[in-house]
């Protein structure tokens, strides 16, 4: 742990204006919402902002830990981000912002976040790459921080509310793996979402216009920088309207609907489980993680007795989400008929906020059902209270840093140090005219969707934006033995051969064993360039 | 009338737009780099603790060494490198987007061939680092060293322990 964090020293050092400034600005807006909106209820905070601080400074530097030997974002969704980031930052930077958005694509749908990130960028006279980069570790950061006050507002017991900020930030893989996969718009999103949502309840009482116009805007803004944002406000407003209802019925009927929740999650979870794409979405949560899954479950029955309505919202809300893999968006949204109201990787990311909620509720309960067993003192509740919240700390935070993986995966993290090398290679010793081919992969997120597109998986993905090539895709799997590639490649009028370091780039021994068609042009431990001659035979 | 509330939160966005907005640009902090440290011993990345280590080597086409480096300390950046075994210097190239990572191409040296690398800065030809190394090419085989290999091992076929089937998600998991 040490190391991790020492890492993150590093790269906070290395990064220090860059992180400083978008810390300024984060901070700067939280005390502008927190002054402005503070409701006049004469409460007063009553949570340990030492503490709170403490928590936000070690997360913060595992967090960026994971910069330590990054180069770039990972996955191929970062490519993208970053190349419209890259546009609208230098659309700033001239005046021509507007100009930049006729050349997006047609199903463009995260302009909130590159709009966010290219201002940080210009604002801050930051690389888009280095903001991508450290944006998304704090935004990771972050995401604890709005369902600590969720749960301490509604609790009061901050040690249920920093429980429930410990889940969020590290309980699971998800959502911190997302970085891997490039998820910065759906990380931000939830951020945003989540913001909104603690805007929305901790001001639901209060009628002022301004403050009517701030929860609304929120959830604008929240829905510009990731569109699936607004399925978890509709979600979160039914299973908040659901909840109520459910309250107000007897103990009887409660336990019903609690029945019926349960069952459903339990039908929709097997129906995933089915699916060898959805199942997926699961696996942070019953996989690695099973312990804690079931610690948050055990103490559910605790939760019951005290936040009965926070407990319907958190399973109604896990039920709406897994019911939204299987609801088609059919004749909602043009050109997106495959699809669902929500996808499998997003699922699988915002799983983490009903499951915290309901710790950080479970968490409390427990601790004030202490109260009830009878003949105990003062001192000795208090006592017991203090050992079970070590304990509960103490078992989840072992478990926590026996399987969380602070650094990045190597499933995603396509670009290393030898593919610095190589691009930097390819535009000192290569024309600007060349066409390079690249391993890719088919795109496959949900069942029902086609797998006609191709998506990069290695790093020549970003040979166009990094050294200004162009690259052709092929299928990782593509048989550079047979003639008909060979044919192929000589007609697309293909000049070179990349091939990565990935699980899912080209095999080099193929191309080596064709020595008469593709001749080695840079050989380095984890990377090559092949050159493809003899075209005209 | 402002109160003393909003008055606090005015000064704290001030103080922090201004620490924001008085930052100097990123080309202003890069031209004040430190000074060279002392001479130090080269080795490789993956066991060095200094800012200056040699991440492998590579080839050209044509046979020549390609020395990867890595630089973490800017002043190591703009370098050269002589061998002492061909006397014979190796130009070096700085990365423009990552400018710690630098390739150096000069002679031709076979695989496993010894070699003495003494590490100059261009600007005042200043030894900054040496050590001895044993080429490894890594785990490529370039064609040449194909050729010498038996037939068997060039035939084999690709191990591949994923995708464990063709339509693997793009999204894949934390692998267990």
């Amino acid at each position: 742990m040490l190391r991790i964090l020492l890492d993150g020293l590093f790269v906070l050092n290395q990064n220090r204006a860059l992180i400083l400034g978008i810390l300024a600005i984060l901070i700067a807006t939280g005390l502008a919402l927190t002054f402005l909106l503070r409701p006049k209820t004469g409460q007063k905070s009553s949570y340990n902002h030492i503490t709170l601080f403490f928590f936000f400074t070690t997360s913060l530097l595992l967090r960026l830990a994971y910069l330590r030997n990054v180069f770039i974002p990972p996955y191929f969704d970062s490519v993208e981000h970053f190349r419209i980031i890259k546009a609208m930052t230098e659309g700033l930077a001239s005046h021509a912002f507007f100009d930049v958005f006729s050349g997006l694509t047609e199903n463009y749908y995260h302009l909130g976040f590159h709009t966010l990130a290219s201002l940080l960028a210009f604002g801050l006279r930051a690389d888009p790459i280095d903001v991508m980069l450290v944006f998304g570790q704090i935004t990771l950061t972050m995401l604890p921080i709005p369902v600590f006050f969720l749960i301490w507002r509604e609790t009061k017991d901050q040690k249920a509310a920093f429980f429930s900020a410990l889940l969020a930030g590290f309980g699971w893989y998800m959502p911190g793996f997302a970085i891997n996969w490039g998820k910065y718009p759906a990380i931000t999103g939830l951020l945003a979402f989540e913001v909104a949502l603690l805007l929305i309840t901790y001001l639901r009482f209060q009628k002022k216009y301004l403050v009517k116009n701030i929860q609304l805007f929120s959830i604008f803004i929240s829905i510009l920088i990731h569109s699936r944002t607004l399925v978890l406000f509709l979600i979160s407003f039914l299973g908040y309207f659901l909840s109520r209802k459910i309250f107000a019925l007897g103990k009887e009927n409660q336990y019903k609907a609690l029945k019926i929740e349960f069952l459903g999650i339990l039908i929709f979870g097997i129906l995933i489980y089915q699916q060898p794409l959805l199942k997926l979405a699961l696996e942070p949560y019953i996989n690695k993680s099973i312990w804690i899954t079931a610690i948050i479950f055990l103490l559910t029955p605790f939760a019951l007795r005290k936040y009965r309505q926070a407990v319907h919202f958190c399973l109604l809300f896990i039920l709406l989400l897994f019911a939204c893999l299987f609801i088609p968006i059919n004749g909602i949204l043009p050109g997106f008929e495959t699809q669902t109201l929500l996808d499998r990787p997003f699922v699988e990311m915002s799983l983490y906020f009903p499951l915290s909620v309901l710790g950080g509720v479970g968490f409390s309960g427990l601790l004030q059902s202490l109260k009830n067993i009878p003949a105990l003192s003062k001192r000795t509740y208090k006592s017991l209270n203090f050992l079970t919240a070590l304990i509960l700390f103490t078992l989840v935070g072992f478990l926590i840093t026996k399987d969380y993986k602070f650094y990045p995966s190597d499933c995603c993290n396509f670009l290393g140090y030898d593919d610095t090398i190589a691009f930097e290679w390819i535009n000192n010793n290569l024309p600007a005219n060349i066409s390079i081919l690249v391993a890719s992969n088919q795109l496959n997120v949900l069942p029902s969707t086609n797998s006609a597109d191709l998506v990069g998986s290695d790093a020549g993905i970003w040979i166009p934006q990094l050294i200004n090539r162009k690259i052709i895709m092929a299928p990782y799997e593509l048989d550079f033995l047979s003639s008909e590639t060979k044919d192929f490649l000589c007609h697309s009028q293909t000049n070179y051969i990349y091939v990565g370091n990935k699980e899912q780039s080209f095999n080099q021994s193929t191309l080596l064993q064709k020595r008469d068609w593709y001749q080695a042009l840079l050989s380095l431990p984890n990377t090559q360039l092949f050159y493809i001659t003899n075209c005209s035979n | 009338m402002q109160t003393t509330k909003q008055k606090t939160l005015l000064l704290i966005l001030g103080i922090l737009f201004s620490l924001t907005a008085c930052r100097p640009k990123t080309e202003d902090v890069k031209e004040t780099t430190p000074p060279h440290p002392e001479q130090i011993n080269i080795t490789y990345c993956n066991i060095s603790h200094e800012n200056l280590c040699v991440e492998g080597f590579g080839k050209e086409s044509d046979g020549k060494l390609l020395i990867l480096i890595k630089a973490e300390n800017p002043s190591y950046r703009d370098i050269y490198i002589q061998s002492k075994e061909k006397d014979s210097s190796f130009t070096c190239s700085q990365s423009q987007d990552f400018p710690g990572n630098l390739y150096c191409t000069g002679e031709t040296f076979l695989n496993g061939e010894d070699i003495a690398l003494n590490i100059y800065t261009k600007k005042d030809k200043k030894l900054i680092a040496s050590g001895n190394f044993t080429i490894q090419y890594g785990d490529i085989t370039s064609p040449n060293d194909l050729s010498s290999e038996n037939s068997a091992t060039a035939t084999q076929e690709p191990t591949y322990s994923y995708p464990n089937y063709p339509n693997y998600p793009n999204y894949p998991n934390s692998t267990p």
